[in-house]
């Protein structure tokens, strides 16, 4: 399988701290790829390192072929990405917003207005679609970067934490969005705490602690490495991390 | 009280913990700070002082009368300034802010808010604009042989007083404005209520009285004596300017009567007006606050096209007109970007009043390549503070939403070059207009016109490049008050290479001046050789400054990590 991503040894400090350490990883074209790991574990740098908007220290991020650090245009004309807090300028409207959007990635203006249509359409947002976003609450502000990032058809999708704030109703509609999107071959790539979405949508996975890849693979790899027989993610997720462990001193 | 104490503590805690934070970065960041300052009032100061008073005084008769028009005009703007700046950190502040709405869900009476973070707004609101004004108190205060006891005492009784006036007139007009817009949209109240505070400048300007100010007749200063006597605005008995720079002139003449009727009347108006505003708030901040929340509630849904359509006419890439688009409707609809605007243009407007009783006919001719110069250097220095002002935060104000920008495909060359040309068209079209207009009030001839409007023109490029160069290299995204991203650490620098770059342009353009003026009154030789190696330098001051710009600005956004 051809790779969408592929980072090699990276390593990324700030300062004295080490936030990612000689990572190396691989995510093929049309894959689901879910990213896991503790708070602070360095899913966010990773992320950004494939975005360009983190320079590794050591090794190198190809995105597409192209290295986001040198080439970040081309690297970022390729993806849609979706932030964890959705920040967007509440003085536009969601349309708006999505016509900025569109522009930004030079979308012609009639493909542009049918895509927002819809878009807002499948994600319910039509009466809000001329509305300030100042006031519209956390999930409708989800909806909306969401819907941006699908916007201009990337052929990857990079997604942290997604579903944050998301009614139930909205988030089964963003899963089944995703796998629409997955099966017509975009690729995504999904850092998430929930496990078991992660579980129901990714094909392959890998867990991050303190800057390193502990495990990385299917479910039935992960359990292996982790030498369980079977058991939810999270088992396995907290196993790897010392979850457990920690958990232990609260009894 | 306690509670304001409490508060107020925790705030000195913060801002003790961000100024005096012992990391590498944090003291470079604050030690470069201070050095900039202090070679920026330094300047200023030497500005003042040595090209300024030192010369006025000389003038025998004339000199302290002029130094005290010269003091009041410029309080006068300090006052304006002031109020605009109060009532826009306000809203800000009290309004639009996250720290209130926490505040407000702890056991804190809405007085006792609003006093703590009253205090907070009349810092922020009012340090960069004393300190912009200290230079020339200082320099004042040089000439006139201050003592220590001068300082202390005219900064309690006379500065301190004109400040909370100031202060708490913008705070009460905050406070209206938001409860009015209960009934009124804030896009409606702020143009009309600014119109209206710009009517009754305006009107103030035209029917008051000027000061029976009488500069005894001398035949060499006729026309000056004209022009002083004309300084309407700036002179009138009942304007706290007025009081301020009077009380500083007997303070120092030492006519102690005199000295406390002006004092007593600065102190009973910001009595009189923390009075009311303790009045307004305690019946109004709370019901305002409420207000405030309601009108996001109640805003409109917007089907508006016209402006997409208008803009599809510019002849741009659609990532350039995508974000002039998101640009100009951010603008349109933050009702404190504009309001701040209008001030300034009002201020602009007054100054015009005032140039239209510069007597045209002087028949001395080095007075009018003066009139020139210091048109020209007024011009540069309001190009200068609009710059850092509206153009400098223009990459800050992108704010916590900079990562649809940073992780869009849009190189940073375009992005800078979108900032620029919409920052410099604005500013085409307030400073040609203003360059070519003074100039044709002065009735200027061929020569001084040229200069004035090529040198302003000029130096809206390079401001603008400035100001959009900077503003990506120092950008403050957690700062959403424009005033307080103008006065941040990256504000006072640009304001400080601005302020230079004017005074070198201002240099520049005098020798020729001189040079001009000269062969108009003594005859000889046009002064070519001078006019061309000033444009020649003028060129290059220009096309560096620029290239620096542009180079520090695009690599600051190039290399930004998040």
């Amino acid at each position: 399988m051809d790779a969408m991503v592929r980072i090699e040894g990276m390593t990324k400090r700030y300062g004295s701290r080490t936030a990612v350490s000689d990572l190396h990883l691989t995510v093929g074209k049309g894959e689901f790829f879910g990213y896991l790991g503790p708070n602070g574990s360095g899913k966010t740098t990773t992320i950004k390192s494939m975005i360009g908007l983190v320079r590794p220290d050591e090794g190198r991020v190809l995105v597409g072929g192209f290295d986001p650090a040198s080439d970040p245009v081309e690297v970022r004309s390729r993806i849609g990405f979706v932030p964890d807090t959705p920040f967007v300028y509440g003085k536009l409207t969601a349309r708006e917003f999505l016509r900025f959007v569109g522009g930004l990635y030079r979308m012609e203006p009639e493909d542009m207005d049918k895509r927002i249509d819809w878009l807002t359409g499948v994600f319910d947002m039509t009466g809000w679609l001329d509305r300030r976003i100042e006031g519209y609450s956390h999930g409708m502000k989800q909806k909306v970067v969401m819907a941006a990032a699908i916007l201009h058809r990337p052929e990857l999708i990079i997604l942290d934490e997604p579903l944050v704030g998301l009614d139930p109703q909205s988030a089964r509609m963003v899963k089944d969005m995703l796998t629409l999107i997955n099966r017509h071959g975009t690729t995504i790539f999904m850092s998430s705490h929930d496990l078991s979405v992660v579980q129901e949508l990714c094909q392959r996975m890998a867990i991050i602690y303190f800057g390193k890849i502990v495990a990385e693979g299917t479910l039935e790899d992960l359990r292996r490495q982790a030498e369980m027989d079977g058991g939810h993610l999270e088992d396995l997720f907290l196993k790897l991390t010392g979850g457990i462990r920690r958990a232990t001193y609260l009894e | 009280m306690h509670t304001v104490r409490t508060l107020l503590f925790w705030k000195y805690k913060l801002w003790k913990a961000v100024l005096f934070d012992r990391s590498r970065d944090s003291v470079i960041r604050n030690g470069t700070t201070a050095l900039v300052l202090a070679v920026l009032l330094y300047t200023a100061y030497r500005f003042f002082h040595d090209l300024i008073f030192s010369y006025v005084t000389g003038l025998e008769e004339i000199g302290f009368l002029l130094i005290e028009r010269l003091l009041s005009t410029g309080f006068l703007a300090f006052f304006l300034m002031l109020i605009v700046s109060s009532f826009v950190a306000v809203i800000a502040v009290m309004f639009r802010s996250d720290e209130t709405e926490y505040l407000f869900s702890t056991p804190i009476s809405a007085l006792e808010l609003f006093s703590s973070r009253f205090f907070d707004t009349a810092v922020f609101s009012s340090w960069a604009i004393l300190v912009m004004a200290l230079p020339m108190l200082l320099a004042y205060a040089r000439v006139r042989g201050f003592g220590l006891a001068e300082y202390i005492i005219a900064g309690i009784f006379l500065l301190l007083p004109f400040v909370l006036s100031a202060v708490s007139l913008g705070a009460m007009l905050a406070l209206g404005a938001v409860v009015l817009s209960r009934r009124v949209s804030m896009r409606k109240l702020v143009p009309a209520g600014m119109g209206l505070f710009a009517a009754l400048v305006l009107a103030f300007a035209y029917l008051s009285r000027p000061t029976d100010l009488q500069i005894p007749f001398n035949e060499d200063f006729r026309s000056l004596n004209l022009f002083i006597n004309n300084f309407h605005l700036n002179s009138h008995p009942f304007t706290p300017n007025f009081w301020l720079v009077q009380g500083l002139e007997s303070l120092v003449r030492g006519r102690f009567a005199d000295f406390g009727l002006y004092a007593a009347a600065l102190l009973s108006s910001a009595f009189l007006a923390l009075a009311l505003l303790h009045l307004l708030a305690k019946n109004m901040f709370f019901p305002a606050w409420l207000a405030s929340l309601e009108e996001i509630s109640r805003l409109p849904t917007v089907r508006d096209r016209t402006r997409w359509n208008l803009l599809a006419l510019v002849p741009a890439g659609s990532r350039i007109r995508a974000l002039l688009t998101k640009d100009l409707i951010l603008f349109l609809r933050d009702p404190s970007q504009w309001a701040q605007l209008i001030i300034i243009l009002l201020l602009l407007v007054i100054y015009f009043i005032n140039l239209r009783f510069v007597p045209t006919d002087i028949e001395i001719e080095h007075w009018r390549s003066i009139v020139v110069l210091m048109n020209f250097v007024f011009t540069g220095f309001v190009l200068a503070t609009l710059a850092v002002r509206f153009i400098f935060p223009s990459i800050s104000l992108e704010g916590s939403s900079f990562w649809v920008i940073g992780t869009a495909p849009i190189p940073a060359g375009e992005l800078f070059r979108e900032k620029f040309w919409s920052a410099f068209t604005v500013f085409f079209l307030i400073a040609e207009p203003m360059a070519v207009l003074a100039g044709l009030m002065l009735q200027l001839d061929g020569f001084y016109l040229v200069v004035t409007v090529s040198g302003i023109l000029v130096m809206s490029i390079t401001l603008s490049c400035l100001a959009v160069g900077f503003g990506a290299a120092f950008p403050s995204f957690a700062e959403s008050d424009p005033s307080r991203i103008a006065s941040s650490p990256g504000g006072i620098l640009t304001i400080t290479v601005s302020l230079g770059y004017v005074g070198c342009m201002a240099a520049l353009v005098a020798v020729p001046l001189y040079r001009y003026t000269g062969y108009l009154v003594s005859g000889g030789m046009f002064p070519s050789v001078s006019i061309a190696v000033c444009s020649v330098l003028m060129l290059l001051l220009n096309v560096l400054m620029v290239f620096f710009a542009i180079r520090l600005g695009t690599r600051s956004l190039a290399r930004r990590e998040y």
